[in-house]
C-alpha cells in the first residue's frame, strides 16, 4: 500500500510545476488599472500555495514510503529492485509480503494495460480527423479489446481457429458499436462527426 | 410561486423533456449498476448530448441520471454483495443476507421504493428550502461571493481528500487551470502558448469528462483482470415488484434515511457513504430488534436506500441556490449547467423562475421514472452485470471523445480530456481527490473576478472584504473549518503508529 514510488515522484513533479508556473507568471506583461490586482497576482499566489502545501506532502510520502521499503526488503528483498520506475510504474510490490511470486508480474500487467489505453488513445486522437470518424472508431476498439486480452493472457492455450474466432468476434463487436454511436449523434442527437 | 409552478409544469410535461428525463435515468441506473462506474461520470458522459437542450430538458435528463444511479447500486449489492456505488456499500449488509435467504426480490423491491421515497421526500425538502436560501444570498456583492468561493474550495478541499493538504492542492491546481486564459479585467492572455483554444479558457466540458470519466476507464484499464469476472447471480428475482406497503412499515428507518440524506447531503463533499451509513447506524440504534440487522432485516435495506437517494436532494440545495455543489456528482452537474449558459445562484431564482421550479419538477419526474425502470428493467440490468469489461471500456472511451468532439469539432479539446484524465487518474491514485480540482475550476474564477471587481470598486481597499458581515462570516467559517482539520489531522498522525501508513 505505501511502497508506491509514485507517491512521491507525483509530490515532486507537483512542486517542479508550480515553480514553473510562478516563473511563467511571474513574466506576465503587467498591466495595472486602478485599484486592481495585476494579472498575475492569482498564478501567482496560487503556485506559490501549491509549492507550500506540497513540501510537507512529498516529506510525508517519501518517509512512508522508505518506512514500506525497508520493512518489505528485510521480508522478500528481491523485489526492491524495479523500484526505480516512473510513476506510471505503480504497485509494482505492494503487496509484496503477502503474494510475492504473483505480484510483480502481474503489477507490471496492469502498468502495461494503463500505458496501452494511453498510447491507443492518443493514436485515435491523431488519426481521428484524417481517417473519419467510422474507420478511427471501429480500429480504435478493436485495439482495445484486442489488446487487454492479449495483455490480460487470456489467449494463451487457445487453438488458432478459436483464436481467430474471438477475433472475429471482437471487430465485429467493434464495427456495430462504431456505427450505433455514429447513428444515435449524427441521427438522434444531430452531432455531425467527421467521414 | 405557484405560477412559477405552472410554469415549470410546462416545460416538463413536453414529449422531448419526458424522454430526455427517462434515458438519463436508464443510463444513469446502467452506470450505477455497474461497479467501478460512478454517477458522476454518468452526468459526465451526459454533458455533451445534453448541450444543445433547453435547460430544464437538459438538466432534468442529468438529475435522471443522478437518480437512477443512486438507486441501482443496490441491484449489485443485493444480488452480488458487491456495492454498484460507494453509496450502497451498507446495502449490503442485510441485501445480500436478505438474496441468500432466497427473498432477493423483496430485497430490491424494498430497495427501488425506498429509494422512491428518499428522492420524493428530498425534492420536497429541496424545493421548500432551496428558495429562502437563494433570496437571501441576492444581498451578495462582489465581496460576499469572493469569501463563498473561498469557503466552498476550503470545505470541499477540507472532506475530499484524505488529507486536508492534498485536497487544497487539488483545489489550487483546478484554480490555477482556471486562470489559463483571457485574463476577465484587463483582457492580458495567460499561458495561452498562442493555442487558439486556450483564448477562450479552459473549456469546462473536457476537463470534466477527463477527470470523471477518462480517468475511471484508466483506473478499469489499470486493473483490469481477465480472470475476474462476475459471476451469475444465482439468486431468484422474480418477486422484484414495488413493495409500498412493506417500505411504509418501516418507517421508523424510513424517517432516518430522509433525515440524514437530507442533512449530510447540503454538507460540500460529505458524500453518499457517509450519509447511508449514519441512517444505517441511527436505524439500528432506535430499532426495537438490532439484532436482527446484518442477518437480511428489511429495515436495514430501506434506511440505506433512502438515505442514498435523499442525499441528492439535499446536495442539490447548495448547487442550485449558491452555486456551490455538495458532492461530486453534483460538482460535474453544475458544470453542465455553466456549459448550458445557467450560472446557479440566487441570479438564477430570481430571473427565471420557471426554469428553476421546471428543475424541482423534473427531478420529481426522474424519479417516478426511476421506480418504473427500474422494476420493469431489472432482469436487463442484472444482464447488464455481465457484460465483459474490455468491451465496456472501449465503448465508454469512445462515447467519451465523440462527446468532446462533437460540441466543437476541437481536436485540441481531445487531447486536453485526455490530459485531464491521466492527472484525475493519478490524483484519485494519490489520494487528492478530483472533486476539489472542479470545484477550483469553476469558483476560481468567481473569487478572482469578484475580488478584482472588489478591489476596483473600493480602490484598493481590502478592509470591506473582512468587514461586511456575509462575507466576514464565511472566512470565519472558513478558517475555522481550516484550523479544526489541521488539528484533527495533526491528531490523527500522532495517534498513528510511527512509522505506519496514512
Amino acid at each position: 500500500m505505501a511502497q508506491d514510488i509514485g507517491k512521491p515522484v507525483f509530490d515532486l513533479i507537483l512542486l517542479v510545476a508550480s515553480a514553473t508556473g510562478f516563473v511563467m507568471a511571474s513574466q506576465l506583461p503587467d498591466v495595472v488599472v486602478l485599484g486592481d490586482l495585476s494579472p498575475a497576482f492569482f498564478p501567482q499566489l496560487i503556485s506559490a500555495l501549491v509549492f507550500i502545501c506540497a513540501v510537507p506532502c512529498l516529506i510525508r510520502d517519501t518517509r512512508q514510503w522508505l518506512a514500506a521499503r525497508h520493512t518489505s526488503a528485510s521480508t522478500t528483498a528481491p523485489l526492491s529492485t524495479d523500484t526505480s520506475a516512473s510513476p506510471s510504474a505503480p504497485q509494482k510490490a505492494s503487496s509484496a509480503p503477502q503474494e510475492a511470486p504473483a505480484t510483480p508480474s502481474r503489477g507490471r500487467r496492469n502498468t502495461l494495460q494503463w500505458l496501452f489505453v494511453v498510447a491507443v488513445s492518443l493514436a485515435y486522437i491523431v488519426m481521428f480527423e484524417p481517417l473519419g470518424y467510422v474507420i478511427s472508431t471501429t480500429l480504435f476498439c478493436l485495439a482495445c479489446v484486442i489488446g487487454l486480452w492479449c495483455i490480460g493472457g487470456s489467449h494463451k492455450g487457445m487453438t488458432g481457429a478459436a483464436m481467430l474466432k474471438n477475433i472475429a468476434g471482437y471487430a465485429v463487436y467493434a464495427l456495430v458499436l462504431a456505427m450505433a454511436i455514429y447513428i444515435v449523434f449524427t441521427r438522434v442527437f444531430q452531432i455531425p462527426l467527421p467521414n | 410561486m405557484i405560477s412559477g409552478y405552472l410554469e415549470g409544469l410546462g416545460m416538463v410535461l413536453q414529449l422531448g423533456t419526458l424522454l430526455a428525463i427517462a434515458g438519463g435515468t436508464f443510463l444513469g441506473i446502467l452506470m450505477g449498476a455497474l461497479p467501478g462506474l460512478t454517477s458522476a461520470m454518468a452526468v459526465a458522459l451526459l454533458l455533451p448530448v445534453t448541450f444543445g437542450m433547453p435547460p430544464v430538458m437538459g438538466i432534468g435528463m442529468m438529475l435522471g441520471a443522478l437518480c437512477g444511479a443512486g438507486a441501482s447500486g443496490s441491484i449489485p449489492a443485493i444480488l452480488l454483495n458487491i456495492p454498484g456505488t460507494p453509496s450502497s456499500v451498507a446495502t449490503t449488509f442485510d441485501g445480500y443476507p436478505m438474496a441468500q435467504k432466497g427473498e432477493a426480490g423483496r430485497a430490491l423491491g424494498l430497495a427501488i421504493v425506498a429509494s422512491f421515497v428518499g428522492g420524493v421526500a428530498s425534492m420536497i425538502i429541496l424545493s421548500l428550502l432551496a428558495p429562502p436560501i437563494a433570496d437571501f444570498a441576492l444581498r451578495f456583492g462582489a465581496a460576499e461571493y469572493f469569501s463563498l468561493s473561498i469557503f466552498g474550495l476550503v470545505i470541499i478541499a477540507s472532506v475530499a481528500g484524505k488529507s486536508l493538504l492534498k485536497g487544497m492542492i487539488a483545489g489550487l491546481l483546478g484554480f490555477f487551470a482556471a486562470t489559463v486564459g483571457t485574463d476577465p479585467i484587463t483582457g492580458v492572455g495567460r499561458f495561452t502558448f498562442n493555442e487558439l483554444s486556450l483564448l477562450t479558457g479552459i473549456n469546462l466540458l473536457p476537463a470534466l469528462i477527463g477527470l470523471f470519466a477518462v480517468s475511471q476507464v484508466l483506473k478499469d484499464a489499470f486493473e483490469y483482470d481477465p480472470n475476474e469476472r462476475l459471476q451469475a447471480s444465482t439468486h431468484r428475482i422474480e418477486g422484484a415488484r414495488p413493495r409500498f406497503v412493506e417500505t411504509l412499515q418501516n418507517w421508523r428507518a424510513l424517517l432516518a434515511g430522509i433525515l440524514s440524506g437530507s442533512v449530510v447531503g447540503p454538507v460540500p463533499g460529505a458524500g453518499g457513504s457517509i450519509a447511508s451509513l449514519v441512517a444505517y447506524d441511527q436505524t439500528r440504534r432506535f430499532s426495537k430488534h438490532p439484532e436482527k440487522f446484518g442477518t437480511g432485516h428489511g429495515a436495514g435495506i430501506v434506511s440505506v436506500e433512502s438515505a442514498n437517494n435523499a442525499l441528492l436532494g439535499g446536495a442539490l440545495i447548495p448547487t442550485l441556490a449558491l452555486g456551490i455543489p455538495g458532492e461530486a456528482a453534483t460538482a460535474v452537474l453544475l458544470g453542465g449547467l455553466l456549459i448550458q449558459g445557467i450560472t446557479p445562484g440566487p441570479m438564477l431564482f430570481a430571473d427565471q423562475g420557471g426554469t428553476i421550479y421546471g428543475i424541482f419538477l423534473a427531478y420529481l419526474v426522474a424519479n417516478v421514472f426511476m421506480l418504473l425502470i427500474m422494476c420493469l428493467g431489472i432482469k436487463l440490468f442484472i444482464r447488464v452485470l455481465m457484460v465483459p469489461r474490455k468491451q465496456l471500456l472501449s465503448a465508454i472511451l469512445v462515447f467519451c471523445f465523440i462527446g468532446v468532439y462533437g460540441v466543437d469539432g476541437d481536436v485540441f479539446n481531445l487531447y486536453l480530456m485526455l490530459g485531464f484524465g491521466i492527472l484525475g487518474y493519478f490524483l484519485n491514485r494519490y489520494d487528492f481527490g478530483t472533486a476539489p480540482v472542479i470545484l477550483g475550476l469553476i469558483l476560481g474564477p468567481i473569487a478572482e473576478s469578484n475580488l478584482r471587481r472588489g478591489l476596483q470598486t473600493f480602490e484598493g481597499d481590502w478592509t470591506p472584504f473582512f468587514t461586511r458581515p456575509i462575507s466576514l462570516a464565511f472566512l470565519v467559517v472558513a478558517l475555522g473549518l481550516l484550523v479544526l482539520t489541521l488539528w484533527q489531522n495533526y491528531r490523527a498522525n500522532r495517534s498513528a503508529p510511527p512509522g505506519g501508513a496514512t
